[in-house]
């Protein structure tokens, strides 16, 4: 039986390995909400919205970039620039209550 | 006759007062980093400030405004609005079973949170993790724990209760839905990523629902199609659903709709007022602090409140969009809302 969310020709050679095609562990897989999902906070992944093509002041999004720092550690996550709140480094907060004057003291790519 | 018409007019005063909110005064609750400050709109400044140990994702007012709920990705945090005190906390990770909660909106009878979350539950020894799919779970804040919940679409993390039909929720994510709370049957009742045939695919943040206790009821969140910018609106008194295309094309992440219903008001890296009639933009003022997440209006329509975003509150006249002043907070937050006692 074909496994839904398994690359095409990979096949699992040992007990452990077949043990991870389980349903159980994939339980995601049959829904058709791990296709559709778009990595990030917009029902569209359309980069419009975050490279704001404007000519004039403010340009580009965001100003500063700070002022987007909060949501995008969280509900927005934006994995290359801020902590992963939700499940990697939560309360990042502690280290860093307002990120335009508290910036150095973030460390979430090693945890100090 | 003189003492009975003195009489008459203390009471019509009490029924007056109590009954339309003229003694009412307009606060604004801003969670942020580790804290949730009180703003009191007569004197812009921070009356009140509530320490907790979190990061607040949303938040979600009782229909009276007494009770203030914080949504923290594995707890809700309980604010007694009127005492400003922080009076439970209920847990909803465990250590075999860790809840995320992503959106959170509280019952019309105030009994019950509604509460978007992910579920992720692993067994004793067993290297396995059960990925639930998404479930809207009804908490009942009386027994303080979930008593039923339904599977949701992925992302509908912005809850709309209505308040003529207490059996029904609507769910904004990637599509809109309204949910039956008693069967859990779900009704596709507009599509943003996946919109009827010959309609543009819409994309809005469903983060932001900008509503205050006792308000006309309309939530209103912008939307973008490839080249142009709109309003969703839901009237929570009828369930009637609305749009209106924009003039001119904003980045915007949240709006409110004014207390007349005469103007939207919305902001990102600018602040803008929209004639709700036309969709004209009528005024537009780049925000000086830079980018805020959201914006609250004072309960006569006078004054507006733009942020949080970064650690400060910026205050604008709402007739001419003059920034009157900035009030600094002690940390980053993402949303805030108008109650009034």
């Amino acid at each position: 039986m074909k496994k839904k969310g398994l690359k095409k020709g990979l096949k699992a050679i040992n007990k452990r390995a077949r043990q991870l095609e389980d349903n159980e562990v994939f339980g995601m897989a049959d829904e058709d909400f791990i296709t559709s999902m778009p990595i990030g906070c917009t029902t569209i992944f359309d980069t419009g919205w975050e490279t704001n093509p404007r000519p004039e002041t403010p340009v580009g999004n965001c100003v500063s970039s700070a002022r987007d720092f909060t949501s995008c550690s969280g509900p927005c996550w934006w994995p290359a620039q801020t902590p992963d709140n939700i499940t990697g480094f939560p309360d990042f907060q502690n280290q860093c209550r307002a990120i335009e004057k508290d910036w150095r003291n973030l460390n979430f790519v090693i945890k100090r | 006759m003189k003492r009975a018409f003195v009489v008459w007019m203390v009471a019509a005063c009490c029924i007056l007062g109590t009954g339309s909110g003229v003694f009412a005064k307009d606060f604004i609750y801003v969670p942020v980093n580790n804290a949730l400050h009180v703003i009191d709109c007569e004197t812009d400044t921070v009356v009140e400030t509530i320490p907790h140990n979190d990061y607040i994702v949303t938040a979600a007012f009782s229909p009276d405004g007494s009770r203030y709920y914080l949504n923290a990705f594995h707890s809700v945090y309980a604010v007694d609005a009127k005492a400003n005190k922080l009076i439970d906390t209920y847990r909803l990770s465990t250590e075999l079973s860790k809840t995320d909660v992503f959106g959170i909106a509280v019952s019309p009878d105030g009994k019950q949170l509604y509460l978007s979350t992910w579920i992720v539950k692993k067994k004793q020894n067993v290297p396995k993790l059960n990925v639930l799919p998404p479930h809207l779970a009804v908490f009942d804040l009386e027994k303080k724990k979930v008593v039923k919940a339904h599977p949701i679409p992925s992302w509908a993390t912005c809850i709309v209760t209505l308040r003529n039909d207490p059996d029904h929720v609507i769910l904004i994510g990637l599509d809109i839905h309204k949910l039956n709370l008693k069967t859990g049957k779900l009704e596709k009742i507009a599509g943003m990523l996946h919109p009827d045939k010959g309609d543009d695919q819409k994309n809005a943040l469903a983060v932001w629902n900008n509503s205050s206790p006792g308000d006309h009821g309309i939530f209103v969140m912008p939307y973008y199609t490839a080249d142009s910018l709109g309003y969703f609106m839901i009237d929570r008194n009828t369930g009637d659903i609305s749009v209106l295309k924009g003039d001119d094309m904003w980045f915007e992440y949240a709006a409110v709709l004014s207390p007349d219903k005469k103007y939207i008001y919305a902001v990102m890296d600018e602040l803008i007022k929209i004639d709700r009639a036309t969709g004209k933009t009528l005024k537009m003022t780049p925000i000086e602090v830079g980018t805020c997440y959201t914006l609250s209006i004072t309960s006569d329509g006078r004054k507006l409140y733009v942020g949080p975003g970064g650690a400060d509150m910026s205050v604008y006249d709402a007739e001419t969009l003059d920034l009157l002043t900035i009030i600094p907070l002690d940390g980053d937050g993402v949303l805030a809302h108008r109650i009034s006692h």
